[in-house]
């Protein structure tokens, strides 16, 4: 194999805007998958609001390392701030945190492919195309895999205008959204707080790409209007579904963001899920090449790091990838009982690398600064 | 290095038929020697300026008696056949035994016509022709500066072509001026009779569909490339010269986009990028939908459908395969044809071929309306190599709906982009300013902004100096 460099940098490119879009899908890629089911009080909606500022907090603190000299120096400033050592047992802990996502991701959307779009194909298959594509866009390396978000935004961007008719039917009205504060004493959803931190989760693996980022002091404002953003879109998709479906309905939809497209309606096409669906790929297939590439750089981490990179390796992780997905799929995801359990999994485990992964990078900042001075 | 002589050129010009040898002697009794082939000089220039002043001239050399001739002095046998073939008359002077060239090319080449391949309604007519020096010089009346640079490289073992490298120094990226004259040093072939086989062996990505030189036989277009900071490389023999860097979205830019109204121009061009995601998915989406996703349609059009479907024997793949090959052998049979032949070849081709094919219930008349669309959108594309590339591109297509429907679009669509994010021209990113991210060159990118919009040079391709208006020159 023809050693190749997935991990080079070339330009020095101001990067403010690839942080944003990074960040932005990064914590929409949930959109689709679980929002806004667990949102089915108007009330509730305040719960993304709320939630957003939480993670305004993350993002803060991930700013702090973005400003910070180590990003630019790559792999050598995180063996600076934790040590060869350190550096290995944090590569050991990220990959269960890589795959657990990598194999929800791509098994809940096969799942929604396979049940709306081809009921007829093997969901293993819905798995085994996109990791397949995602390994081919990962093998041009992460430098083109980073600009590559634009396009995915472009690809992207026309299905939430897809949701405005939701909001221009005749039958709606202003106090479907009614009550916005609880009457009565309910029940604290700590399960949806936690969710919707989860689906904001994301943004912490843009430390292990920071290099490629170009990090710098500016990062702040790009990461707040991200996540203003992402906010915003999560709203805007969980007020539709409340104005379409109304709070007593929407708790029976499992897939409320979805089964919306399959109510417009085009002079020329039904069933615009089909379309809206298939054009999620784009963001599913890059975020598993991105994925792909962090687990590669990972197990190299924990091998031999001083190695050149090469094709085999990134196609030996993406065999990972699928075996550890089509694992999953086939024996642990009956509906039920397991696919909630993977989703609750899938909720702590985003919900405290979110939270902790920035808090252990400042830290170790704070400790460093502490012992060089 | 072999030393010059009558007999080692008289041994190298054997068999030549056209290649002659003069002698000559002046009224002073000096014994001149002139040696050429007849085929490639201009002969009448020499009788007329070489030959009968030498031989009338009282003086005793060469360059005394032709002062207004560039004369060069030659040295060995190698330099002596280089320059013969290349148009000059070998002069030897018995007395001094000097061996002396005078470049007399035979400037025969057709005049400066309309561009074919790229016309245009309004604006310059002008275009390249297959003489380097005319080429040269009509960009140079364009662009009358100094720092407008030629560099001369000499390519093909065989054709030995000459390759001009053309540049604005100081306001070019000089990394892209470095890179391209690495390129153009390494090549190593025997024969290059076109542009585009000098292009085969600069650019970057030659396994990939899509051009990474854009093809141009338009002066002023060369001339705007060259004023916001590309390269422009011209091949002797070829009116179609070769600039560098370009990315995607400059293969679909037309040189009307700016002679047209800005408003006129921005409805354009996306009709182009509309035109060309026709081209290669409407086909293909016709396959998905009428093998996977027929509850995609609305009752009214699925009526239509199904009616003109049902007594095809093939299924949607087949049918559309078949028609799409069809087509294009109808279009390559029209490009292979005399002008008056294929017109008819187009009317019989697509009406009488296609008519009968629906009544003999080969194809669908849905089929065949969607094959037009399509086959016509692809002529929208100004590029012609985009053109070509269009149509593997939609056999790709076909295959991918015929076995995932719709999302097998959307996986070929993101695998496409993932390769042209990966190409890059002249070691620059092909799909730029989208990605690499540069959000002031989108005023002429998926529209044509006003030209006083456009009052910095892009930023994709870094150039030194940035500003094209003069007050805000640094």
């Amino acid at each position: 194999m023809r050693a190749i460099s997935l991990f080079r940098k070339t330009s020095q490119q101001e990067s403010g805007f690839y942080a944003l879009f990074l960040t932005n899908r990064l914590q929409m890629l949930h959109y689709m998958i679980v929002m806004p089911t667990v949102l089915v009080q108007p009330y509730m909606l305040w719960v993304i609001v709320v939630v957003g500022i939480l993670s305004q907090f993350c993002l803060y603190i991930l700013s702090k390392w973005f400003a910070s000299p180590y990003p630019a120096q790559g792999c050598q400033g995180f063996e600076k701030l934790f040590g060869k050592t350190g550096i290995k047992i944090l590569a050991l802990v990220s990959l269960p945190f890589l795959m657990l996502k990598i194999s929800f991701i791509s098994v809940s959307y096969a799942d929604i492919m396979q049940h709306f779009v081809f009921p007829s194909m093997d969901r293993e298959w819905h798995i085994v195309f996109p990791i397949i594509l995602s390994c081919y866009l990962a093998l041009f390396g992460m430098e083109n895999m980073v600009r590559f978000v634009t396009i995915v935004i472009i690809g992207m961007i026309w299905i939430l205008f897809l949701y405005i008719p939701f909001f221009l039917l005749p039958s709606n009205s202003i106090h479907d959204l009614y009550p916005l504060v609880p009457i009565g004493p309910e029940p604290f959803a700590w399960k949806s707080l936690l969710l919707v931190f989860s689906s904001l989760s994301g943004p912490e693996y843009l430390i292990a790409i920071s290099y490629w980022l170009s990090p710098q002091r500016k990062m702040l404002k790009y990461l707040t209007i991200a996540n203003a953003i992402s906010v915003g879109e999560y709203l805007f998709i969980s007020i539709a579904s409340l104005l379409f479906y109304g709070s007593n309905y929407l708790p029976t939809i499992k897939y409320p963001s979805v089964e919306m497209g399959r109510y417009l309606q085009s002079p020329i096409f039904e069933r615009v899920d089909i379309i809206l669906i298939s054009a999620y790929m784009f963001s599913i297939i890059y975020l598993l090449a991105l994925f792909a590439l962090m687990v590669y750089g990972a197990s190299r981490l924990l091998g031999k790091a001083k190695k050149g990179t090469s094709r085999l390796g990134l196609i030996v992780s993406g065999c990972a990838m699928v075996t550890c997905t089509l694992s999953i799929s086939k024996w642990f995801w009956e509906p039920g009982i397991e696919q909630t359990f993977w989703l609750e999994l899938q909720m702590w485990a985003g919900s405290s690398s979110y939270l902790l992964l920035p808090l252990l990078v400042w830290f170790a900042m704070k400790r460093k600064a502490r012992t060089t001075s | 290095m072999t030393a010059i002589s009558l007999e080692a050129l008289e041994q190298s010009l054997a068999l030549m038929e056209d290649a002659e040898i003069i002698n000559r002697q002046t009224p002073d009794g000096l014994h001149f020697t002139f040696i050429y082939i007849g085929t490639i000089i201009d002969q009448e220039r020499l009788n007329e300026s070489i030959m009968e002043p030498l031989v009338r001239s009282f003086q005793s050399s060469v360059e005394k008696s032709l002062i207004t001739a560039k004369i060069t002095r030659l040295f060995n046998l190698e330099q002596a056949l280089q320059d013969l073939l290349k148009g000059s008359v070998l002069v030897h002077d018995s007395s001094s035994g000097r061996w002396n060239a005078i470049l007399l090319p035979n400037s025969l080449s057709r005049s400066i016509e309309t561009s074919e391949t790229e016309t245009i309604m309004f604006g310059p007519k002008d275009s390249f022709s297959e003489q380097l020096e005319q080429n040269i010089l009509l960009i140079r009346r364009r662009l009358p500066l100094t720092a407008l640079k030629t560099e001369r490289y000499t390519v093909g073992s065989l054709t030995q072509t000459t390759v001009v490298l053309m540049y604005i120094d100081g306001l070019i990226n000089p990394e892209f001026v470095d890179y391209a004259k690495n390129k153009l040093s390494s090549i190593d072939f025997d024969m290059f009779l076109d542009s585009s086989h000098v292009a085969a062996f600069i650019e970057d990505h030659y396994h990939s569909i899509f051009p990474q030189y854009l093809q141009t036989d338009r002066p002023d277009s060369c001339a705007h490339s060259l004023g916001i900071g590309k390269l422009v490389i011209f091949v002797n023999n070829t009116p179609f010269a070769l600039v560098a860097p370009i990315t995607l979205f400059h293969l679909f830019q037309s040189p009307e986009d700016y002679i047209n109204r800005w408003l006129v121009a921005s409805f354009l061009r996306p009709l182009r990028y509309l035109s060309f995601l026709l081209s290669i998915t409407l086909i293909p989406f016709y396959v998905a939908l009428t093998t996977h996703h027929y509850q995609m349609l609305p009752l009214q059009i699925l009526y239509v459908i199904i009616e003109s479907r049902s007594k095809l024997p093939l299924s949607p793949f087949w049918e559309a395969f078949i028609i799409l090959i069809t087509l294009e052998i109808i279009k390559e049979a029209s490009l292979r044809m005399p002008t008056k032949t294929s017109q008819n070849l187009g009317v019989i081709g697509g009406i009488v071929i296609g008519q009968a094919a629906v009544e003999a219930g080969f194809a669908s008349k849905v089929l065949i309306v969607l094959a037009g669309i399509s086959a016509i959108s692809t002529f929208l594309v100004p590029n012609y190599l985009v053109t070509k590339s269009s149509l593997l591109l939609q056999f790709m297509f076909l295959i991918f709906a015929s076995y995932l429907g719709i999302p097998g679009i959307l996986l070929g669509l993101v695998g496409m982009l993932a390769h042209l994010n990966g190409l890059t021209s002249l070691n620059q990113p092909y799909l730029a300013p989208v990605s690499p991210f540069y959000w002031r060159d989108w005023v002429d990118l998926f529209v044509r902004g006003p030209l006083h919009a456009m009052s910095i040079r892009p930023d994709a391709l870094r150039p030194l100096n940035k500003y094209r208006v003069s007050r805000r020159r640094k």
